[in-house]
């Protein structure tokens, strides 16, 4: 089977999590008790960043210690027939819609006719750039062995390969950005957002979205059943 | 499980060793999907504004390179996504704002976590290839994230809550890239 040599490949990439070592429970302290008053200085600085600080830490905690990568998530299920971490995404999806949804209508709600850049969400224009992008992501962040996030994951874990990939990331989204133009005039300028709820009922647009991640969930349940484990 | 409660009851050393297995013991994947799809709502609810990666790598790069003498912001990418960086380069904080701030609290949560397991490791590079492999996925990500509007945070992990459209053509892509990344590891890397 062509997976085991990357099953070991990424057992080795792992293996030095599980190597004993010293107690470092002070530092995680001393780091604690600095990130605190960090976060202290930035909410005197005034300028709403504490939220973004002390969520950042939490989501690279919580990324941290479930093993959370969305990189494993593609790579597993294609290559060892796991969705495991799959379904951890989508349930995570289907979480994060519900909450969303909630948050917009309310803004909706008070905002009637407000623009892509003042609804609550990220929005983008939708084509083969998508396409495209999507593509070339996907690729990168398999052969990389991390996405954008785990980069930052792993860097805290003290890994140096994802230093690479982040200098990496700024050589080609720095390219990127220089040749938008080209990307604009050929694909980009005829396309648009396509927000869900303009289409039909909002309530219809996140019971349809639900609907469609559950169904995945169960597809992908099937899709890791049809096969034994190994 | 009845092990498990009993050192719930027990503090002292029972208790401590219970929180040094939960801290190093790595949690189950439904369990961190479910929070980090709680904190993406919280970030949300909090500060306007979705968890995302990428747009801060940009602005570290865009800002070394102002430091070199060029000038990235004239260029027309930051004419047409004004609305998210339009204030940021006004007010010259490209290396701190709040989509900076969001990715370094990301790596300390990360150093944070593996210190308390102990498990905290400084990595060397084995080996070239692996190195250039890492170059090479980091451009290719960085590259196709300025297409999509975003990294697979923002433009997908936010974007599909966010009822987006072009979040689920990236989920979609980003699983065929994936799969072609997946042979192209086997062939070159095993």
């Amino acid at each position: 089977m062509p997976s085991d040599g990357l099953n070991d490949l990424i057992q080795e990439r792992q293996k030095s999590r599980h190597a004993q070592r010293k107690n470092q429970v002070p530092y995680a302290m001393i780091l604690l008790v600095l990130s605190c008053v960090y976060a202290f200085f930035l909410w005197r600085d005034g300028r709403g960043y504490t939220a973004f600080w002390l969520v950042g830490i939490a989501l690279g905690f919580v990324m941290r210690n479930s093993r959370f990568c969305f990189a494993a998530t593609f790579r597993d299920a294609f290559l060892f027939k796991n969705t495991k971490l799959m379904r951890a995404l989508i349930l995570s999806l289907i979480i994060g819609t519900l909450g969303f949804a909630a948050i917009q209508f309310q803004y909706l709600r008070n905002h009637p006719g407000a623009g892509y850049d003042e609804i609550p969400g990220i929005f983008d224009s939708v084509g083969l750039h998508t396409v495209i992008g999507a593509f070339l992501f996907g690729v990168g962040m398999v052969i990389a062995g991390g996405c954008a996030a785990s980069v930052l994951m792993r860097i805290g874990e003290g890994h140096a390969l994802p230093l690479i990939t982040l200098l990496g990331f700024f050589i080609g989204t720095t390219l990127g950005a220089k040749d938008y133009p080209n990307w604009y005039g050929s694909m980009i300028q005829n396309t648009g957002v396509v927000y869900l709820p303009e289409y039909m009922n909002f309530g219809a647009a996140v019971f349809l979205q639900i609907a469609v991640l559950a169904a995945l969930y169960r597809l992908a349940l099937w899709f890791q059943n049809r096969k034994p484990e190994k | 499980m009845g092990n498990l409660s009993s050192e719930a009851v027990n503090f002292g050393k029972d208790g401590t060793d219970a929180m040094k297995r939960w801290l190093k013991k790595p949690w189950p994947y439904w369990a961190g999907g479910v929070l980090l799809g709680l904190l993406n709502i919280l970030l949300l609810a909090v500060s306007g504004t979705v968890w995302q990666v990428s747009g801060g790598y940009l602005l570290w790069a865009a800002g070394i390179l102002e430091r070199f003498g060029l000038k990235p912001f004239q260029w027309d990418y930051f004419q047409s996504f004004q609305p998210r960086y339009a204030e940021i380069i006004a007010t010259h904080s490209v290396f701190f704002n709040q989509y900076t701030i969001l990715n370094l609290g990301v790596a300390a949560g990360a150093l944070i976590a593996a210190l308390l397991a102990s498990q905290f490791k400084l990595g060397k590079i084995k080996g070239w290839k692996q190195a250039a492999f890492a170059l090479l996925g980091g451009i290719l990500m960085g590259y196709g994230s300025r297409l999509t509007g975003g990294c697979n945070i923002g433009g997908f992990f936010s974007g599909i809550p966010s009822l987006s459209l072009h979040a689920w053509v990236f989920w979609i892509f980003a699983m065929a890239g994936a799969w072609l990344g997946a042979k192209l590891l086997i062939r070159f890397m095993t």
